[in-house]
């Protein structure tokens, strides 16, 4: 149970210097809520290549996790995957083309001075601080979560998706692979599953709300999108605000499981509590 | 405590009551050695020692009187022709009953259908006019469709496959077939001719050589792993298990959902329900038709609060790994976590297996190893 | 919910259709199936489900007596809950205590009999835990010391002299001397249930120590009833509520909906009393390692835990029997979860108090031995009260007058059967602990323990008497399983 939050510019620069600093602000507003672990995934067009990205938390003798990652082509994803597979030390953690996922245990505050989240610039991006409940505290438990399936889908999540096992057993008959223990990692994978389906990233989501069951309110980037999706009772909370732009940064818009969060970073203009069930999404202009 | 404990419990606090002072002998020694003579020690009932685990901190449960938890079921594979039921049972008659309970119980389905507490009915007979719910019409000859809003076909080989030609081309709603206890080679094909569920009745299925010294348990999970063998690697389009047998009470019915079941097949408690009129001794069709909708009403509301209290606004969100079982046999034949451990007795033995071939170097191959696990599961049995 | 007329003759008519028409249902679910029919409503149940394997009776403590010719009245018993982070602690003489049963639930006089016989046990030596339930406290337990009157007004003082005279009229119990009445000698937790039923804040405050009381055994995750019939006028005017009515508590708290708000009513509570009072939470045993962790987590002094056997005043029939698991199958993720927690942190006090199923001083030892603090009786003091277990306390049809009122329970006797109980329970556990050489009951461990069969020895992770345990019995069944397939098994 823990603390959410995510934005997207509003204007037609694909990359702002403020966002990894404006998303990082919102983090350590909310730090007092979760203390186990943080992170954040942000998009950058510029970052867009032919290759692909995976990123792994290898588990060293020192029972320190350090963090591999392999370039791949297109054609060599599936290959790669079934290597990092083999090697049981090995969690696979992102799947990256104009997304950059960074996630540790700890504060916040340390992922910045570690990673240097402010630095960071791009079009919009998600966070997350997480206090452990159902699974231990290790690094690639973290959110973010990606999925294998499909490149550039990250969610973050506060709350229980308490029919998981279900969605994953389905899920996996289907074909799709998990990673993790997580319930959060199946939102990752149901999403990219429809996205492989049909396509449409906003249909995805009702099909999970619908589908879905428990408590829990989450946020899910994709390249061009935004959204944050509340369970069909709103039981967890979840507001979304706009920052009308400054002389520092443009307009945006900012969404939180906390107000204070919105409040920290100047998103108090068209406050909006996302309607349970109804996916509240953004696209990227 | 179980009930024949009770007296034991009770006199010795009584005891403790009267002399303030310690007892001679262990109360649970007692119960022990009673335990250990008596014949009920072999486990008989395996759905007694299956429990649900609920909703507490790590998940919140649902207040059903403020959320609105769903039991609505679709039967049928193709979107335009489903179902839909707003309980998941299906009435199974396979006693026959008089004209008049008939009646009575027609009555009691129309009347559940105006309160949307709409439930089926399987019947050979002919369906009603008039009738405003779902009728699956138990079907031997082609010739003798009515107009029944599905079919169910009970297999008998491979004349039924032939049947199910026939009758998917002439026949648009759903189509159920009852199997036998062999369903396990044939439910993938029965699917893929585009049948839309199975019905398996576990009063009968474990009375087969197959079955024999098994539990319903066993059928309802070998039965939900048939189903899910057929959609390795394709997308569920909601193919469902109606289980029908020993499954009569809110508890059962829970505990079979969360094994597989998508519908119940309910029959001899209605017979129950009727049986109210045996001590007014004249026979009142419309009482009948009161009581057995009483009956429902009150098991729908039974149906919502045990998964309201697991945490799952939906009563087909129960799982396996929402359930945990006090009995070996239960486990192996479930494959439900034993609790405490929360694994399966299955698992446990695997992961020792592992460690015990390793430490003491003893060669055995991963066909071998299964070959152990089968051995050892098979003589928990 | 009374039975229905003709249920109660159709009995021996159902028992003929069962006979002639061989169907297997058995007779309390075809009195179940009848009472749906009649009403159309859920039917209750109360007091405890109907496990099959509680596992007590299969676990033998070595060489314990529970009888002894040796005096063992120096062996250690006390319990002390609080210190982890409150100022105060709560100090007992003997480490049970009594579990929560509402007033409304249970009669005023029951309620009567356990407030005697507690005073009485204190005067003697013997300082026990008391629990209010969910239903509010009692006037005399909220007042009943001298602290908790510096500070009344005289109106305020009459009042409740006014509603006490009320309720001992009404009970014919107006003989009480008031004074000694008004007499609490041993130590009060009042429970913080979703429902708040109480009026005065010095419910809270006045309290040696609070439970938030997140489930129990008997119903997690649904909400608890007091029937309508239960609620008497005074019953109404002692929670707040109306009369006549079902009294609801809510399946959850509507201000704790995860772990982040049990800290804060937590914390909540702690600046409400100073951090001077205890704080437990208390939960059913369901997915109890993930709700150990949320507790040691959120500043609690102790947690207690409830078994499916635990008894309730009034539950769906379906929710009691079939939700929750067993005392002793919960006490391994238990153990686990607070292993894996002072992996991390240093020991601090933390305590733990087990309820469901336990009500005599082998079983507090069998518990104790697998790693509670505390042990709360529930069931065991109703029984001591006079209960023939009918479990038909959700009507008003107890024989032994505790939760009905048809009856009339003799509060003299009872205070003294309980009384005797307490006092019997802890010469008992005295000589357990003493017949195995040890000094305090709490150092009773899990190597004094021993099990007869596979399943009792994987839930508790107890070794047979042997020697041998769950682990080394399933390694012996794949040896017989290699050499009966014939496999060579070479050593590599």
């Amino acid at each position: 149970m823990c603390g959410i939050c995510g934005l997207m510019m509003d204007d037609n620069g694909l990359r702002h210097s403020s966002v990894g600093s404006i998303l990082q602000d919102m983090m350590e507003s909310q730090q007092i809520r979760a203390q186990d672990g943080a992170g954040i995934a942000i998009f950058d067009k510029s970052n867009a290549q032919d290759s692909f990205k995976i990123k792994n938390f290898r588990k060293e003798e020192t029972s320190d996790y350090i963090i591999n990652e392999v370039r791949t082509s297109s054609e060599n994803v599936s290959e790669n995957l079934q290597k990092m597979n083999q090697d049981p030390e090995c969690h696979f953690f992102s799947f990256e083309n104009e997304m950059t996922i960074i996630k540790e245990i700890g504060l916040a505050k340390d992922l910045d001075k570690k990673f240097g989240i402010r630095k960071m610039n791009g079009s919009h991006g998600i966070g997350h601080l997480r206090i452990a409940t159902s699974s231990r505290v290790t690094p690639y438990n973290t959110h973010p979560f990606s999925t294998t399936i499909l490149p550039d889908i990250a969610i973050v999540h506060n709350g229980e998706i308490t029919n998981y096992n279900l969605l994953k057993d389905s899920l996996e008959l289907e074909g799709f692979t998990f990673h993790t223990d997580s319930d959060s990692e199946v939102i990752a994978v149901f999403l990219a599953s429809r996205i492989l389906k049909h396509g449409d990233i906003e249909k995805a989501h009702r099909e999970f709300v619908a589908k879905a069951d428990g408590p829990f309110t989450y946020i899910a980037a994709t390249s061009d999108s935004i959204a944050i999706v509340r369970d069909k009772f709103g039981t967890r909370k979840g507001i979304i605000g706009y920052n009308p732009g400054t002389d520092d940064h443009p307009p945006f818009w900012a969404m939180a499981t906390d107000l204070s969060a919105l409040d920290v970073v100047g998103a108090t203009t068209k406050i909006e509590t996302p309607h349970p069930g109804k996916p509240r999404i953004f696209y990227r202009n | 405590m179980r009930l024949n404990e009770k007296a034991l419990i009770r006199k010795s606090i009584l005891e403790l009551c009267n002399t303030g002072m310690p007892r001679q002998k262990s109360t649970d020694d007692v119960i022990r050695t009673i335990r250990e003579k008596s014949s009920s020690e072999k486990e008989g009932n395996l759905w007694e020692y299956i429990i649900a685990l609920g909703a507490q901190l790590s998940r919140p449960p649902f207040d059903p009187y403020r959320e609105k938890i769903k039991l609505t079921t679709k039967i049928g594979r193709k979107g335009d022709q489903k179902i839909s039921l707003k309980i998941p049972i299906l009435i199974y008659g396979k006693f026959d009953l008089s004209q008049s309970s008939k009646d009575a119980l027609y009555l009691a389905l129309d009347n559940l259908d105006d309160n949307r507490s709409t439930i089926g009915l399987i019947s050979k007979d002919e369906p009603c006019d008039e009738r405003k719910y779902p009728h699956f019409q138990i079907l031997d000859d082609i010739s003798k469709l009515a107009d029944p809003d599905g079919i169910v076909l009970e297999y008998t080989g491979v004349k039924t496959e032939e049947k199910i030609e026939k009758i998917r081309k002439e026949f648009d709603g759903p189509i159920l077939v009852e199997v036998d206890e062999y369903f396990s080679y044939y439910t993938a094909k029965l699917l893929e001719l585009g049948i839309d569920g199975i019905v398996v009745n576990t009063d009968d299925i474990i009375k087969s050589e197959r079955y024999k010294g098994k539990h319903a348990i066993a059928v309802i999970h070998d039965a939900k792993l048939a189903i899910n063998e057929f959609y390795r690697g394709k997308e569920n389009d909601g193919a469902c298990l109606v289980v029908a047998g020993d499954v009569n009470n809110a508890g059962k019915m829970v505990k079979a959902a969360g094994l597989g079941a998508d519908i119940i097949g309910y029959d001899t408690s209605l017979l129950i329900a009727k049986v109210g009129h045996y001590s007014e001794n004249f026979f009142d069709e419309e009482i009948t038709a009161q009581k057995i909708f009483n009956h429902m009403i009150a098991t729908k509301s039974e149906l919502t609060g045990i998964p309201a209290a697991v945490g799952y606004s939906d009563f087909h969100n129960l799982s396996p790994s929402d359930f945990r079982t006090s009995s070996i046999k239960a486990s192996v034949q479930g494959n439900i976590p034993l609790e405490g451990v929360d694994k399966t007795y299955r698992n446990m033995v695997e992961e020792i297996l592992e460690e015990h071939v390793n430490t003491k170097n003893i060669s055995v191959n991963q066909q071998e190893r299964q070959k152990i696990i089968s051995l050892i599961m098979k003589g928990e049995n | 919910m009374p039975l229905p007329k003709d249920v109660m003759n159709f009995r021996w008519d159902m028992a003929k259709v069962v006979k002639n028409e061989g169907h297997t249902a058995d007779l309390k679910s075809l009195l179940l199936d009848a009472q749906k029919a009649a009403d159309g409503l859920v039917p209750y149940a109360s007091l405890g489900a109907h496990s099959q394997n509680d596992y007590f009776s299969n676990m033998m403590i070595n060489n314990a007596k529970i009888n002894s010719t040796q005096d063992y009245s120096d062996v250690d018993a006390s319990l002390i809950i609080g210190g982890r982070y409150s100022k105060k602690i709560i100090k007992t003489d003997v480490p049970f205590s009594v579990g929560g049963m509402s007033y409304g639930s249970v009669k005023l006089p029951a309620k009567i009999s356990l407030h005697l016989a507690l005073n009485k046990l204190a005067k003697n030596g013997i300082k026990i835990l008391m629990n209010t339930g969910e239903g509010g406290a009692l006037p005399w337990e909220i007042y009943g010391t001298e602290k908790s009157r510096e500070k009344l007004s005289k109106s305020h003082w009459n009042t409740i002299l006014q509603f006490t005279d009320k309720l001992l009229r009404a009970n014919h119990l107006e003989g009480l001397d008031i004074d000694e009445l008004f007499t609490r000698e041993y130590p009060l937790v009042v429970q913080y249930a979703s429902g708040r039923f109480w009026k005065d804040p010095a419910y809270l405050l006045n309290a040696d120590g609070i439970e938030i009381k997140i489930g129990q055994g008997a119903k997690i995750g649904h909400g608890g009833i007091l029937p309508g019939s239960k609620v008497t006028e005074l019953v109404a005017e002692n929670r707040g509520i109306l009369a006549h009515k079902p009294a609801h508590s809510p399946s959850r708290h509507l201000d704790i909906l995860g772990p982040e708000d049990l800290v804060a009513k937590v914390l909540e509570l702690r600046e409400l009393t100073n951090w001077e009072t205890p704080i437990i939470v208390k939960v059913g045993a369901s997915r109890i390692y993930d709700d150990m962790e949320i507790i040691l987590k959120s500043y609690a002094d102790c947690a207690t835990v409830d078994g499916m056997v635990g008894g309730t005043g009034a539950a769906p029939y379906e929710v009691r029997e079939d939700i929750g698991i067993n005392t002793i199958a919960s006490l391994r993720p238990i153990r686990d979860a607070i292993n894996d927690y002072y992996e991390t942190h240093d020991k601090d006090g933390f305590k733990l108090v087990v309820n469901g199923g336990i009500w005599d001083s082998e079983r507090i030892a069998k518990t104790i031995a697998l790693g509670a603090d505390g042990v709360g009786i529930g069931t065991g003091f109703l029984l001591a009260m006079g209960c023939t277990l009918i479990q038909e306390c959700h009507t008003d049809i107890c024989p032994a007058g505790i939760t009905g009122s048809h009856e009339k329970l003799d509060v003299e006797k009872s205070a003294e059967g309980i009384f005797n109980y307490i006092k019997a329970t802890k010469i008992e556990l005295q000589n357990i602990a003493g017949s195995l050489g040890r000094k305090k009951i709490e150092d009773i461990e899990m190597t004094d323990i021993s099990v007869n069969n596979l399943l009792t020895s994987i839930v508790s992770e107890l070794p047979f008497s042997d020697g041998s345990n769950y682990v080394s019995k399933i390694q012996s069944k794949i040896d017989d399983s290699i050499n009966a397939l014939n496999l060579q098994g070479e050593k590599i």
